[in-house]
C-alpha cells in the first residue's frame, strides 16, 4: 500500500514540476501517432489521388479544406502523412534508444566492474566505434542490411550504444568503491548478482538522462538517413521521406512539401531536448531538495 | 604603537548582504560591523564558519562575488573611504597597500601559470621592477618565506608543490609589494598542525621585519593565542565581543565566546570539552532579539525580545550581551551607548 | 609529458586497428559484393573471375590482411564507378570538405562563443535569451532541412544565392551556415559554463586581490583557463562535421567526401565508401590525440599524470 501511494506521489510531483509546453507537444504527437486512424478522415497516407497533386494549403487559392495542408507529388494529403509519420518517427526513436541503451549499459557495467584488461579492451572498442562517423556508419549499415523499419531500428541501436557505455562505465567505477557494493562483495554475492542488484539500479538515473538527451539526436539521424533513401523505405509515411520527395519541388516553389514535415521534426526534437534538459536537473540529487 | 595616532584601518557600520538570483532571499552576512586596526597591530577576527568574518575581509578589499553588495558603512583606510573609490583606484590599492592571503591555496593559484609568473605579475603591476631586478626580487621573496632553491621554483607550477609551500607562496605574493595591511583569511586552515606553527612564526618574523599590520581571520583559537594581541568575536554577522587576547582566554565575556573556549579547550580541563548545542544560525532568517539566544545557556526573556547593544566592560573590552558572563560583570548596570562613532575610541 | 604522449599514441593505434576490423567486417557482411559488380545474368565462370580479380575467393582473415597491408600503404583499392584509385579521388575531394567544415566552424564558433560570452556577462537580458533560443533551435532542426529552407528563401524567392554547386564564396555561404548552426549550441553551452566556472574561481579572486587590472584578470587568467574546453570541443567537432555534412553536400551538390561516400555506398562502390569512412575514422582518432596533447600543453597538470 505504501509503495502504491509513494509511486503516485512521485508521479504527481513529476507532473507538477515538468515543463508544460514541451510535454503538451509530445503528448500531442504521441496521440497523433496512436489515434492516427481516427484523425485523418479517410485519407490514405500511402495512396493518393493523382488528380489532386501539388495542391497548396487550404488558405491559398487553389487549396481545399479537404486537404488542409496541401498535397504532395502523388496527390496524398500532407496532414495525413504528417500524422501517420509521427508513428514511424516515435516508434523508431524509442526502439532505437532502448536497444542502444541496453547494449551500451551492459558493456559499460562489464567494463567498469571488471576493470583491468576487460575494461581496456571494451573501452578501446568503444573509442573506435565512436570514431566512426555516425551518419556514414548508418548509411553503410543500411546499404548492407537493406531497407525497412526494423532494420533501421537495429542500425540506430548499433550506432548509438557507445555513449551509454562510456557513462555507465564511469558510474560503475565510482559505485564500485561505495560501501554497499563492498559489503556485497564481502558477503560473497556472485558478480552478476552484484551487477544486477546493486550497480544497475544506480546507473539507471544516468542512463535515463542520457537517453532523454539522445532521443532528439536519433530522430534527426533517422530523418537524415530516410531523407537520403537509406532509412524507412517508401511508400511508408515518414517525415524524412516527405522531405526527400519534397526536395524536387523546391525550385518550383512548392514550399509546403518540406515546411510542415520539417516543422514537425523540429517540434518533436525540441520538445525532447527541453524535457531532457529538465529531466537532467530533476534527476540530479541536488535539485530534488529544492522547492519547485 | 602610539595610541593617539589615527588607526590605519577604521571600519564603521559595515553591512554586506547576499542577494539570491531573483532577490527573494537576503542573507545578512555582515550586519553593522565596526572596528579599528592600529598600525603595527595584530588583530584577529574569530568565529565559526558562516559568521561573516570572511565576508568582512572580502568587503574590505571589495572583491565580493556579484551576488553580494555592501549596503552601508564606511571603510576608512588611512583616512580615505575605500567604498568611495572607483574600481580602477581600488585595483591600484589592492596588492599594494592592502593585501590578502586567501584560504584555499590549491584553488587560488592559477594552475596554468608558473609560480614565477604569478609572483612577478603583482610586482610588475605595482612597481617599476623589470627584467633581472624583477627576478632577483622574486627570488628574494621566496627566500624570505623560507622556500629554498628559488631559481628552480620560479618555473614550477602550483600543483607541483606541497600545501605548506603553496601557503608560503601565497604569503610571498601578498607581501611582495610591501603592503601596509595584510589580511590573512583562514590562512592556516588547510595546513597540518606542525606546519601551522611554522607558518605563524614566519608571519611574526615578517611583521617584526617589515612592520606590516596583520588582520587575521580564523576559527582556530590556538592561533589566536599564539599570534595576536587583540580579538574580535563575530557571530551571525555581528561583533559580539572585543578584547585583548589574554583577558578573553582567562575570562570570556560573551556566552558564545565562553562556549567556544569550552568546546575547544574545556576551559581549564581538556576532558570537559563540550560542543556548542544547537545549529549555526540561518543568516537569511535570523531569530528576533539576540541572534545567539536559541543556543545560549544563560538566555533570559529580554534576550528573546531585544537585540543587545554593545556595552563596555572596561576601557579595552566590550560585549554585545544583556548578561555578560565575565567574573566581575554580574552587577554592572547597563549604560546606553548611542552611536557607532564611539567605537572609534574603544580599541585605541 | 613524453610518457603521456606515448601512451596516448599506443591507444590511438589500437583504436585505429579496431576501426579497420570493424569497417572491414561490416563491408563483408551482407550480399556478395560480386553480385553488384557482375552484369545481370552472369554465369558461374564470370562470377569466379570477379571473385578472383577482387580477391573475394580467399578466406576472410587473408582478405583482411591484404586489405590492411594495402591500406597502410595508402592503397584503398580502385573505385568501380570512377575507375580510378580511391586515394586519388579522396585527395581531390578532401579540400572541398575542409573548406566547408572550416567555414562552418567559423560560423559555429562565432555564434556560439559570443552567445556564451553574452550569457556570462549579461545573464537574463533579452539579447542573451534571444541568442540562446537561436542556438537551441539549431539543435532541433535537421541540417538538410535548414538547407532546403534557405534555398527556398534565398535562391527561389529572393534569388540572391545559388542553389548548389561550388566555386565561389556565395556558393559556400548557405552550406556552411546550415552545417554550422547545429554546432553553435554546443559552443554556447561550453563557453558559458566554462567562463562561469572560471570567473567565479578562487584564482580569479586572487588575481583581483593582487590588484591586477580587470583586463588582465579576464583576458590573461580567465581566458586561458576557459579556452581549454572550447578548444577540445572544436577539435572533436571538426571531424564530426565532415560526417554531418553528408546530407548538406547532397542538397547543395557540394563535391566533398560526404557526397562521395554516399554515392559510393548507394552504388555499391564499396572501396570508395570504405575508404572515406576509414579516412574519417582515422582522422577522428588523430584529432583526439592532437587535442589531448594540446590540452597537456595548455594545462600543465595533465602532463604529469
Amino acid at each position: 500500500m505504501e509503495k502504491f501511494v509513494y509511486f503516485w506521489g512521485k508521479v504527481a510531483d513529476f507532473w507538477k514540476r515538468a515543463p508544460k509546453g514541451p510535454l503538451m507537444v509530445l503528448i500531442l504527437l504521441f496521440a497523433a501517432g496512436i489515434f492516427a486512424d481516427f484523425l485523418t478522415f479517410g485519407h490514405d497516407p500511402e495512396i493518393g489521388d493523382p488528380r489532386q497533386r501539388l495542391l497548396p494549403p487550404f488558405w491559398y487559392d487553389g487549396g481545399m479544406t479537404k486537404y488542409p495542408l496541401g498535397t504532395d507529388t502523388m496527390g496524398r494529403d500532407i496532414l495525413t502523412r504528417l500524422i501517420y509519420g509521427s508513428r514511424v518517427s516515435l516508434v523508431v526513436a524509442f526502439a532505437a534508444v532502448i536497444l542502444s541503451s541496453v547494449i551500451g549499459t551492459i558493456l559499460g557495467i562489464l567494463a567498469g566492474y571488471f576493470g583491468g584488461w576487460v575494461d581496456q579492451v571494451i573501452m578501446r572498442f568503444t573509442d573506435s566505434w565512436l570514431s566512426i562517423p555516425t551518419v556514414m556508419f548508418g548509411i553503410l549499415l543500411a546499404v548492407i542490411v537493406g531497407p525497412g523499419v526494423f532494420n533501421i531500428v537495429i542500425i540506430m541501436g548499433l550506432v548509438f550504444w557507445t555513449r551509454y557505455a562510456r557513462v555507465t562505465r564511469g558510474e560503475t567505477l565510482s559505485l564500485k568503491t561505495r560501501e554497499f557494493v563492498q559489503l556485497a562483495i564481502v558477503a560473497g554475492c556472485s558478480k552478476f548478482r552484484i551487477m544486477r542488484k546493486h550497480i544497475l539500479p544506480n546507473v539507471l538515473n544516468n542512463v535515463i538522462t542520457l537517453a532523454s538527451m539522445q532521443i532528439g539526436v536519433v530522430v534527426v539521424v533517422e530523418a537524415t538517413l530516410t531523407f537520403l533513401g537509406v532509412g524507412v523505405p517508401p511508400p511508408k509515411p515518414a517525415w524524412g521521406l516527405m522531405l526527400s520527395e519534397g526536395r524536387g519541388g523546391l525550385l518550383a516553389g512548392y514550399w509546403w512539401l518540406i515546411m510542415f514535415p520539417g516543422v514537425a521534426i523540429a517540434m518533436l526534437v525540441m520538445s525532447f531536448n527541453l524535457i531532457g534538459d529538465w529531466l537532467r536537473l530533476y534527476l540530479d540529487p541536488h535539485y530534488r531538495n529544492i522547492e519547485a | 604603537m602610539n595610541k593617539d595616532e589615527k588607526p590605519l584601518l577604521q571600519v564603521v557600520g559595515l553591512t554586506t548582504y547576499f542577494f539570491s538570483f531573483r532577490g527573494e532571499r537576503i542573507v545578512k552576512a555582515v550586519d553593522n560591523v565596526s572596528f579599528a586596526v592600529r598600525k603595527g597591530e595584530r588583530l584577529v577576527i574569530i568565529g565559526e564558519s558562516g559568521c561573516g568574518k570572511s565576508t568582512v575581509a572580502l568587503s574590505l578589499l571589495r572583491v565580493l562575488p556579484p551576488s553580494a553588495k555592501i549596503v552601508a558603512g564606511e571603510i576608512l583606510f588611512e583616512g580615505e573611504d575605500l567604498l568611495k573609490k572607483t574600481p580602477k583606484e581600488m585595483a591600484r590599492i589592492r596588492g599594494k597597500q592592502l593585501s590578502m592571503i586567501l584560504q584555499d591555496t590549491m584553488l587560488s593559484l592559477d594552475p596554468v601559470f608558473s609560480i614565477g609568473n604569478q609572483i612577478g605579475e603583482t610586482l610588475e603591476r605595482h612597481t617599476n621592477l623589470r627584467g633581472e631586478a624583477l627576478r632577483g626580487r622574486i627570488k628574494q621573496l621566496l627566500l624570505d618565506v623560507r622556500i629554498p632553491d628559488p631559481e628552480r621554483r620560479l618555473k614550477q607550477f602550483p600543483h607541483q608543490m606541497s600545501g605548506g609551500m603553496r601557503q608560503r607562496i601565497v604569503g610571498a605574493i601578498a607581501l611582495s609589494c610591501e603592503p601596509k595591511l595584510l589580511i590573512a583569511d583562514e590562512a592556516t586552515t588547510n595546513l597540518d598542525v606542525t606546519i601551522q606553527l611554522q607558518y605563524l612564526n614566519l608571519l611574526k618574523e615578517i611583521q617584526k621585519k617589515t612592520g606590516v599590520t596583520l588582520l587575521f581571520i580564523t576559527h582556530n583559537l590556538g592561533i589566536v593565542a599564539e599570534l595576536c594581541e587583540n580579538v574580535i568575536v563575530m557571530y551571525a554577522g555581528k561583533i559580539v565581543e572585543r578584547s585583548p587576547v589574554m583577558e578573553i582566554f582567562d575570562d570570556p565575556g560573551h556566552p558564545y565566546t565562553k562556549a567556544l573556549l569550552q568546546a575547544a579547550f574545556g576551559l581549564q580541563d581538556l576532558s570537559k570539552r563540550k560542543p556548542i548545542p544547537g545549529e549555526p544560525p540561518n543568516l537569511a532568517n535570523l531569530p528576533p532579539g539576540c541572534s545567539f539566544h536559541p543556543r545560549c545557556p544563560y538566555g533570559k526573556e529580554r534576550c528573546r525580545q531585544e537585540e543587545p547593544i554593545e556595552i563596555s566592560l572596561n576601557p579595552t573590552r566590550s560585549v554585545k550581551c544583556w548578561y555578560p558572563v565575565t567574573i566581575g560583570s554580574q552587577n554592572i548596570p547597563m549604560p546606553k551607548i548611542e552611536d557607532a562613532g564611539n567605537f572609534k575610541n574603544l580599541m585605541g | 609529458m613524453k610518457r603521456y604522449i606515448v601512451r596516448r599514441l599506443l591507444f590511438g593505434i589500437v583504436v585505429v586497428w579496431f576501426v579497420s576490423v570493424i569497417i572491414f567486417t561490416v563491408s563483408r557482411i551482407g550480399p556478395d559484393p560480386a553480385l553488384m559488380i557482375a552484369s545481370p545474368g552472369a554465369d558461374e565462370a564470370e562470377m569466379k573471375a570477379i571473385h578472383e580479380r577482387f580477391g573475394l575467393d580467399k578466406p576472410w582473415p587473408v582478405q583482411y590482411y591484404i586489405f590492411l597491408k594495402r591500406a597502410l600503404q595508402g592503397d584503398f583499392g580502385e573505385s568501380v564507378y570512377y575507375g580510378l584509385p580511391v586515394s586519388e579521388i579522396l585527395v581531390q575531394r578532401i579540400p572541398n570538405s575542409i573548406l566547408l567544415v572550416g567555414a562552418a566552424q567559423l560560423i559555429a564558433l562565432g555564434i556560439g562563443v559570443s552567445a556564451g560570452l553574452l550569457g556570462a556577462r549579461r545573464r537574463g537580458q533579452w539579447l542573451d535569451n534571444l541568442v540562446r533560443w537561436f542556438s537551441l533551435t539549431g539543435l532541433s532542426m535537421p541540417n538538410f532541412w535548414i538547407a532546403m529552407l534557405m534555398i527556398l528563401v534565398f535562391s527561389v524567392t529572393l534569388k540572391v544565392l545559388p542553389t548548389g554547386g561550388s566555386g565561389t564564396f556565395w556558393h559556400l555561404l548557405m552550406p556552411a551556415f546550415s552545417l554550422g548552426w547545429y554546432f553553435s549550441a554546443g559552443y554556447t553551452r561550453i563557453t558559458y559554463s566554462s567562463l562561469f566556472q572560471v570567473l567565479n574561481s578562487e584564482y580569479i579572486k586572487l588575481a583581483r586581490v593582487k590588484g591586477l587590472s580587470e583586463f588582465s584578470v579576464v583576458a590573461k587568467h580567465g581566458l586561458k583557463n576557459a579556452l581549454i574546453p572550447i578548444v577540445t570541443l572544436a577539435g572533436m567537432n571538426l571531424v564530426i562535421m565532415v560526417s554531418s555534412a553528408v546530407a548538406i553536400e547532397t542538397v547543395f551538390s557540394w563535391p566533398g567526401v560526404g557526397l562521395l561516400m554516399y554515392h559510393g555506398a548507394v552504388y555499391r562502390d564499396f572501396n570508395i565508401a570504405q575508404g572515406v569512412v576509414l579516412l574519417i575514422s582515422v582522422s577522428m582518432v588523430g584529432v583526439n590525440l592532437l587535442v589531448d596533447i594540446l590540452y597537456a600543453y595548455i594545462d600543465p597538470r595533465i602532463r604529469y599524470q
